[in-house]
């Protein structure tokens, strides 16, 4: 008996099983890879353009949700490592002509030691401190973008436009006879597909353990031999990284860079998407990316419609008492007060709660 | 570099320091008494601000009532805020609570984005352009103010915290929260005061930002965030340090301007606006307890 209790079962064994067992997971993503190849064929270049830009913030989200939901470090200088990553991209490729697979190494490296580094301030701070600290890093991190022009063109920003998401010859921004938009989807969002595997197996394997344990208290995380230090330094840089992998690819998306990109609204912006999503889970930031987003491009489409027309201006003479930017602010708010103090754990969490929810994934007998 | 100048860049710091001290305060006392870090102290400032303009301007109110006023309408809100939202964060984590005051201030800034459109608009000069001489120093009587304004709101505070009654259920709730409880003290009503003591003083931190050339625009709640060092150098719970901290970064950051164009001039233009959270992060590494504060690090 006792061989069979601590014989870890094979991947294989498991994989199989689950496969038996589950349907409901299976269908689920099965769906979600019919989406995945249909959606480019039946939306048009401005909402595929959206998805893209969606993607990239579910990459950059998912680095927050290990820092933040996993580790609970607060950190608001998530879209600095993005910046990192953007900016090292554009300089490795268009001013030494380095193929792009490596720029993305390139970038992930950078924004990860400089992470690090940061996450070597957050050793000697807890909770509060670091979240003003990381304030500060943002705030500094700006006026680095601001000011090195020779790499990031100051102000006036850098032209992205020759950054061409590529693998060696092939150029994945131009498959075959599809558009730009199209081959800029299947890439990203495989991409996000691959980040969220990765993320998935490092927080259920004991990568994960110790960041929960880190957060819920550092000193009984200390006595049962994880060590705190270099935990920390470690999601940090990780965090980092995957803000700068995100970096890369906004790098791709865009034609341009500028560094009102990666100020205090965007990392604004990720914080109603993971808290939105739920701060604890892996899915969390991927469907809050979309929805997030999505609500702000919806506004600005309907910003003349019945419903909305009283409540937004849109030109000088209209009447109507918010912008379009400001009334996408202002839900914004409004979306993270209300998810708060409704439901903490946001989407994911309130899902996995439900009855439905727990008997369709549940495993059956 | 003339003495004079020296002697007018330490007017021009105090000037500085005195309205960080007085925006660290808002957030020191919040902090203190509800354990939460405010960021909507950047909506008080942005809502004191366009206040005292609209008194002042549209209404042609004389500017110390409009000044005044606006301080009540903020300590109003303050406590607006306190009562509807913050107190269903009270029993959950820091995180829920600090994430729900940026989202009051991304509504706040929409709302008064909203009543006064996104363009600047000038306060004008209350204070007039005048300056004196203080040793043969030009000193101007904008930054006498603005030194004077906030010693007065500074000593009112202290002198709350200190004397009366209120202070002192204050000072008991943040010292031992279950022990005011059980000696009859409202953890509400101590709650309630210090927002509304965040949103006066968040009122008169906007307009000594905006005075002169700088106008009131939206940037004015993100540049309340310059004080967030000042708070966390003197430690995060206590008003004193609020003081001295933002004495120190508003001097470090005068002298920084002074002094960094003629030296290091390769830093660039705007270098003296980040100094705040340089000196903060050089501090941290120096004595992570903060300059005044014996709080307890964990380090490992």
């Amino acid at each position: 008996m006792t061989s069979t209790l601590t014989a870890a079962p094979t991947a294989g064994s498991k994989a199989a099983s689950a496969h038996k067992r589950r349907p409901w997971v299976i269908t689920g993503f099965a769906a979600l890879a019919v989406a995945y190849i249909v959606i480019p064929f039946l939306a048009t270049d401005p909402v595929l353009y959206l998805f893209g830009y969606c993607a990239v913030l579910a990459v950059a989200a998912l680095g927050l949700t290990l820092l933040t939901g996993y580790a609970g470090q607060i950190s608001l200088a998530q879209p600095f490592f993005i910046g990192i990553g953007a900016y090292a991209t554009v300089f490795v490729t268009v001013q030494l002509g380095v193929p792009f697979a490596f720029d993305l190494v390139f970038a992930i490296l950078v924004s990860g030691l400089v992470g690090a580094g940061s996450g070597w301030l957050a050793v000697r701070l807890g909770g509060l401190e670091l979240a003003i600290v990381t304030l500060g890093i943002l705030v500094i991190g700006q006026y680095i973008f601001n000011t090195w022009t020779p790499v990031t063109g100051g102000e006036t920003g850098v032209l992205s436009s020759g950054v061409e998401i590529s693998l060696g010859p092939l150029n994945l921004e131009k498959l075959g006879t599809f558009t730009e938009q199209q081959s800029l989807f299947w890439v990203l969002w495989a991409t996000v597909a691959a980040v969220a595997f990765f993320c998935s197996m490092l927080v259920r394997r004991a990568p994960g353990r110790s960041w929960i344990a880190l957060r819920e208290n550092g000193r009984a995380a200390e006595a049962v031999g994880i060590h705190v230090r270099s935990t920390k330094i470690a999601i940090f840089a990780l965090a980092s990284g995957i803000g700068g992998l995100a970096g890369g690819l906004y790098a791709g998306l865009q034609q341009y860079l500028s560094p009102l990109d990666f100020g205090f609204n965007t990392g604004m912006l990720l914080f109603a998407i993971v808290i939105l999503g739920g701060i604890n889970r892996v899915a969390g930031a991927i469907i809050g990316a979309i929805i997030v987003p999505g609500v702000q491009f919806y506004i600005s489409e309907q910003a003349d419609s019945l419903l909305l027309a009283p409540i937004i201006t849109t030109g000088v003479t209209d009447s109507g008492f918010f912008t379009v930017g400001s009334f996408s602010t202002l839900i914004f708010g409004v979306l993270i007060v209300a998810v708060l103090a409704i439901e903490p754990d946001g989407i994911m969490g309130s899902l996995s709660r439900s009855r439905l929810y727990r008997r369709l994934t549940a495993h059956r007998p | 570099m003339t003495g004079y100048e020296v002697l007018q860049t330490f007017f021009s710091g105090l000037a500085l320091g005195a309205s960080y001290a007085i925006l660290a305060l808002g957030f020191v006392i919040v902090f203190a008494a509800t354990k939460v870090l405010n960021f909507a102290q950047g909506a008080f400032v942005l809502i004191g601000a366009y206040l005292t303009f609209e008194f002042e301007s549209q209404l042609s109110w004389p500017f110390p009532i409009a000044i005044v006023m606006s301080m009540l309408v903020s300590a109003l809100i303050g406590i607006l805020i306190e009562r509807t939202v913050i107190r269903r964060f009270s029993h959950s984590q820091a995180f829920a609570a600090v994430m729900a005051t940026v989202g009051l201030l991304f509504a706040s800034q929409a709302v008064v984005a909203g009543f006064w459109g996104d363009s600047a608009r000038n306060l004008g000069d209350p204070w007039g352009l005048e300056t004196v001489r203080i040793f043969g120093a030009a000193i101007a009587v904008s930054g006498l103010w603005a030194i004077g304004l906030s010693s007065v709101l500074l000593g009112l505070v202290f002198g709350f915290l200190r004397f009366s009654r209120g202070g002192l259920s204050m000072r008991a709730s943040v010292s031992d929260q279950e022990a005011a409880i059980a000696q009859g003290i409202n953890p509400r009503r101590v709650a309630a005061v210090a927002w509304g003591l965040a949103g006066a003083s968040g009122a008169v931190a906007g307009v000594l930002l905006a005075t002169g050339s700088n106008g009131v625009n939206g940037t004015l709640a993100v540049a309340a965030f310059a004080a967030l060092p000042a708070m966390v150098l003197g430690g995060l719970d206590s008003p004193i340090g609020a003081l001295l901290g933002g004495l120190i970064i508003g001097m470090v950051q005068q002298f920084t301007s002074l002094l960094q164009p003629v030296y290091l001039s390769g830093l660039g233009s705007e270098f003296s606006s980040v100094i705040p959270y340089l000196v903060l992060i050089v501090v941290l590494l120096i004595r992570p307890q903060g300059l005044f504060g014996t709080r307890a690090v964990q380090r490992f």
